[in-house]
């Protein structure tokens, strides 16, 4: 059952196929109903649509010519990456062109005296890290679906990851882009060096969601590899606790490159899928990450230490070794597809609270479960207050989907309510315009309106997506996965 | 030159707004608002002093219709001329709304209004164990509206990054008059358009910022200071660029070339070899544990071939004798040449040696004598023209001279303007940098969110 969000009229206009495949060149239009399949949903399943052609260009000057023609013709354009986007970003329009980055996959310079690295948008993101390494650099960000996503979706998404509690969100590792406005037009933003004159499209343009210029390059910051990195493992009687404990480490001034939670079920569940070791009585588990020179590690393991011990752990244990350190993070990584083997379906959610808050919101979300009846399993980047609710369902018995989306909603409503978003790194997609009404009153979604419409006056680039028409009151799309039907079930889960 | 008058409705509706004692309309008393660092002035019709949202938004939605420009004003420490007022525009002053109003340790978040200074802030944050990390030199005097309207920063910058990477969220009125909330509580949130980062740094042209969220970080309980000689800018160059590639990123790291050394050795005895052709100085912070290593580790990636002296000192007494040539430096400047150029530029740290190299074949060719410091961990160069504004000769050969500063910071893939902003002063240079559509979509953007184009026009952006 395709849910699509968009609300024009349809505007078919297949005269677009034969004008695209006059200027690329052949093999690169895909128009046939199997060939377009692959290419009908990203990672958020429950919204499938053909799109009426796929183009395949290779290099810019075939990007412009496939803007100028769906320009000329008002035909609606989505970009899409790997298709790994959780939130149907890339979902594909009836009566649109679905261009494919896929072959912008050329690495095109790493300059260790600048750490920086010039690439193409269809890099995939660990291809960067693995182009840096013979010079000691890295890519900070490192969101879980890093060996798939690619860097031009990371940038359209502004992705974070488990290091993004240290390291920052995509937005503050990249230094230039270079774009096509829907006419065609190629133009460069953001600067080598710091902070380019004039308004600072570089933070405008990153997060944008495709809607306001198709990315065709970009430039991104390599870090130096840190010296050593180290991971705890603490256990607590209460997930109330176990979020004071978050709280109180911030609080202290430590920031650890990663700092992640996770709550009995989903303890019991990683344990059984691959033996990390994790203490399977204990209702909450903190894993944290510091990373860093020698010296400072050490230190800084000692205070988290004492700290959680303060806060109330009833264990803590510190990697023996790297191999140690690596099956700790083993659990965390494969938390998701454990959880996945709980229930037949899940619903994953993803919101950001301010991190005092992580008490009460747990707390109020395991009241929302129950008045529901339903189970929820929380496996969640705790250092940045976002969540990642796992509502476990199954669509055999009836009513159980619509509780659990429902029981989403409820959750997402929460977030805000305490002072948080709606996404803290999955981006709004379709899936979730009617929380960013929830969010943004009508003079701040009017605002960013009207941003799109100094980019792109006719709506044509990925209309529909990221902020919610004013009139549209839709009901909410969710990331359902059905049986078996996981999308990148080989991919470590967030 | 006849300066606009205010309609007197207008300016009765105004004090209704703020209160007739909250608005300054004599000529005598407007003067004073109506100039910033640049040395630029104009008379402004009116000076609103504000200390409510609503009086805001009140104020722009009287402007917008009778086309009357506008222009914030902080306290006016701004060096390119963005704070001067348009001739007869309204000034809305933010001095008076300088509430903090709070902070929240375990989030590592403080609420502001817009006319509190920098240093009010640093001062209430400190005996909790946290800082906001922009650090303008003019703290004490200028305000945060002043430093997120131009994004202003600091040594610090080069570890803990500008007011952009600093700031959650804003609440700010749009040249409409209306009220927007951009950004969010939470240190992660990727919901519509990043307008947090857009209106920062925008220069008052876009929206009035009302309020902001910031983002705070745990003061540091330990700091070195390292300073360290070199035989030539490229043996510095080569040091900056081995430190930035290890993993103790320094909090600061400031480099001084020949002629600024030249200079100051004309004052005073430092106690320098004659040799010396560029200084580092260098901080790094952290826990008291471990500090002492990274001191080591940076002064290690400090020794490169034509390093002449390397000194780490902790106590006070010691660090303030490492820092004494750097501190002799404005005094010297000032005493040489009162009136100098100063230009503030960034070139990508691995070309400053080809930077400072270029500078001194125009000096050469110019006859005017220049001297350069500045924030090298990311290549932010304050390049100082010596000048006499009394010899027109002299004031001829500097614009020359100039111009081809700025070729040659573009041309090495540099920006014109690190962090005091573009303002008037460095308007018609923009479009060296910009690509045209890019300066295209900044107009479109303006337009979007100042239809009536009274938000500080002409600011920032060349015309289009
Ligand atoms: C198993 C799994 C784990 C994940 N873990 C994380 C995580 O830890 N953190 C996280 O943040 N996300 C995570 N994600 C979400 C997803 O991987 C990211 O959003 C990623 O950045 C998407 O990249 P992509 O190349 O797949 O983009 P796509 O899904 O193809 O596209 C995403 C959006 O970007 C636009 N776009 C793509 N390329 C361009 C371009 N060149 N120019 C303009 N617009 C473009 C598309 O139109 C679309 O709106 C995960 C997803 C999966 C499936
Ligand atoms: C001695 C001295 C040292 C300095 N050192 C540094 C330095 O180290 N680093 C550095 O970056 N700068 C430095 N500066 C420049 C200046 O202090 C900074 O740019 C500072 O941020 C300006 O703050 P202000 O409150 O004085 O702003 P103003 O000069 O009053 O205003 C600056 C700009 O911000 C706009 N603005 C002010 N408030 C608001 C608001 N609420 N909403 C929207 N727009 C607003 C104004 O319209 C104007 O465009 C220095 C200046 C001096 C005089």
């Amino acid at each position: 059952m395709p849910r699509i969000p968009d609300e024009r009229p349809l505007n078919p206009q297949p005269d677009i196929i034969a004008a695209l495949s006059a200027v690329l060149p052949a093999g690169t239009v895909l128009s046939s109903a199997a060939e377009l399949a692959p290419y009908e949903c990203d990672g958020l399943t429950a919204f499938r649509q053909r799109p009426m052609v796929v183009a395949l260009p290779e290099c810019i000057e075939q990007v412009q010519q496939v803007l100028r023609l769906c320009h000329d013709a008002r035909v609606p354009v989505v970009v899409r990456g790997a298709g790994t986007g959780l939130s149907g970003g890339a979902l594909p329009l009836a009566d649109g062109v679905l261009v494919s980055l896929a072959k912008f996959n050329r690495i095109l310079a790493v300059d260790p005296d600048s750490l920086s690295a010039r690439v193409q948008p269809g890099v995939r993101n660990l291809a960067i890290s693995e182009a840096a390494a013979p010079y000691g650099l890295y890519y900070a960000p490192d969101p879980s679906s890093q060996i798939a996503c690619t860097i031009g979706g990371n940038v359209a998404e502004n992705s974070g990851g488990v290091h993004c509690l240290k390291y920052g969100l995509t937005v503050h590792n990249i230094l230039k882009l270079k774009l096509l406005t829907i006419e065609g037009e190629l133009f460069e933003v953001g600067r080598e060096a710091l902070d380019a004159p004039g308004l600072d499209l570089l933070a405008l343009l990153t997060g944008s969601e495709g809607m306001l210029a198709v990315i065709v390059e970009i430039t991104v910051k390599l870090l130096p590899k840190p010296e050593r990195a180290q991971v705890l493992l603490a256990a607590f009687a209460d997930v109330e606790t176990a979020g004071a404990a978050v709280a109180g480490i911030i609080a202290a001034g430590i920031t650890p490159a990663g700092l992640e939670m996770m709550d009995n079920p989903a303890i019991r569940a990683a344990e059984d899928f691959v033996q990390a070791g994790y203490p399977v009585e204990a209702e909450a588990v903190l894993i944290c990450e510091l990373d860093g020179f020698n010296a400072e590690v050490s230190f800084e393991v000692m205070r988290v230490r004492e700290l959680l011990l303060s806060a109330g752990a009833t264990e803590v244990r510190t990697a023996a070794d790297e191999a140690e350190r690596l099956l700790f993070w083993k659990g965390r990584k494969a938390a998701f597809p454990a959880v996945g083997r709980l229930s037949p379906d899940y619903y994953c959610m993803d919101g950001t609270i301010p991190r005092r808050e992580l008490p009460r919101v747990l707390r109020r979300i395991a009241e929302l479960a129950a008045d529901y009846s339903l189970r929820v399993a929380n496996v969640f980047h705790a250092g940045d207050g976002n969540l990642h609710p796992l509502i476990l369902y199954d669509a055999n018995h009836p009513g159980e989907l619509e509780r659990a989306e429902e029981l989403g909603g409820a959750i997402l409503e929460l977030c805000v309510a305490v002072g948080g978003t709606v996404t803290g790194e999955h981006g709004v997609g379709v899936e979730k315009l009617n929380q960013m009404c929830v969010q943004f009153n009508t003079t701040e979604l009017e605002q960013m309106h009207r941003v799109k419409a100094a980019f792109d006056p006719h709506g044509l680039l990925n209309p529909g997506k990221a902020v919610p028409t004013l009139h549209r009151c839709a009901e909410f799309g969710a990331m359902h996965v059905h049986h078996g039907e996981l999308k990148f079930p080989e991919l470590p889960r967030f | 030159m006849s300066t606009p008058k205010l309609p007197e409705r207008l300016v009765r509706a105004l004090a209704d707004i703020v209160g007739a004692e909250a608005l300054l309309t004599d000529p005598a008393d407007n003067w004073a608002y109506g100039y910033d660092n640049s040395r630029r002035q104009e008379l402004p019709g009116a000076v609103a002093f504000v200390r409510t949202a609503e009086q805001v938004c009140q104020l722009v939605r009287r402007c917008g219709p009778a086309g009357v420009p506008v222009t914030a004003r902080g306290l006016g420490t701004g060096t390119t001329g963005a704070t001067v007022p348009e001739p007869g525009g309204l000034v809305i002053a933010f001095e008076r709304m300088n509430r903090l109003l709070d902070i929240d340790a375990a989030n590592r978040l403080a609420h502001v209004e817009p006319g509190l200074t920098n240093q009010q802030l640093q001062q209430a944050l400190a005996p909790q164990g946290f800082f906001w990390p922009p650090d303008p030199t003019s703290a004490a005097v200028c305000t945060i509206g002043g430093n997120l309207a131009y994004n202003s920063a600091g040594p610090r910058a080069v570890k803990y990054g500008t007011p952009r990477e600093n700031t959650l969220g804003l609440t700010a009125v749009t040249g409409n008059g209306e009220l927007i909330r951009t950004g969010v509580e939470t240190t992660k949130g990727v919901v519509g358009y990043d307008l947090t980062r857009l209106l920062i740094g925008s220069e008052g042209t876009l929206a009035l910022i009302v309020g902001a969220t910031l983002k705070l970080s745990p003061k540091p309980e330990a700091k070195r200071t390292l300073a360290a000689t070199y035989r030539d800018i490229h043996a510095a160059a080569t040091a900056v660029a081995a430190i930035m590639a290890q993993p103790v990123t320094p909090c600061a790291l400031e480099f001084m070339d020949a002629a600024a050394i030249e200079m100051v050795r004309e004052f005073s005895d430092l106690g320098l070899a004659p040799e010396t052709g560029a200084l580092l100085m260098i901080e790094v912070d952290g826990p008291e544990a471990c500090i002492d290593l990274s001191a080591a580790d940076v002064s290690a990636a400090a020794r490169v071939p034509g390093l002449l002296t390397c000194r780490t000192a902790a106590d006070p007494a010691d660090i303030a004798a490492l820092w004494k040539t750097r501190k002799a430096l404005s005094p010297a400047l000032r005493h040489v040449a009162p009136k100098k150029i100063n230009e503030d530029v960034v070139v990508p740290v691995s070309r400053m040696a080809s930077f400072i190299e270029g500078l001194e074949q125009l000096s050469r060719r110019t006859g005017i004598r220049i001297v350069n410091f500045g924030h090298a961990g990311n290549g932010n160069i304050h390049v100082n023209l010596l000048v006499n504004p009394d010899d027109r000769d002299e004031m001829r050969r500097a614009q020359e001279c100039l111009n081809a500063v700025f070729d040659l910071v573009v041309n090495l893939g540099g920006t014109l303007s690190g962090e005091h902003g573009v303002g008037l002063e460095k308007r018609d240079f923009v479009e060296r940098e910009l690509d045209p559509a890019a300066l295209r979509l900044m107009h479109a953007i303006k337009g979007q969110f100042d239809p009536h184009g009274i938000l500080n026009p002409g600011k920032g952006l060349p015309a289009p």
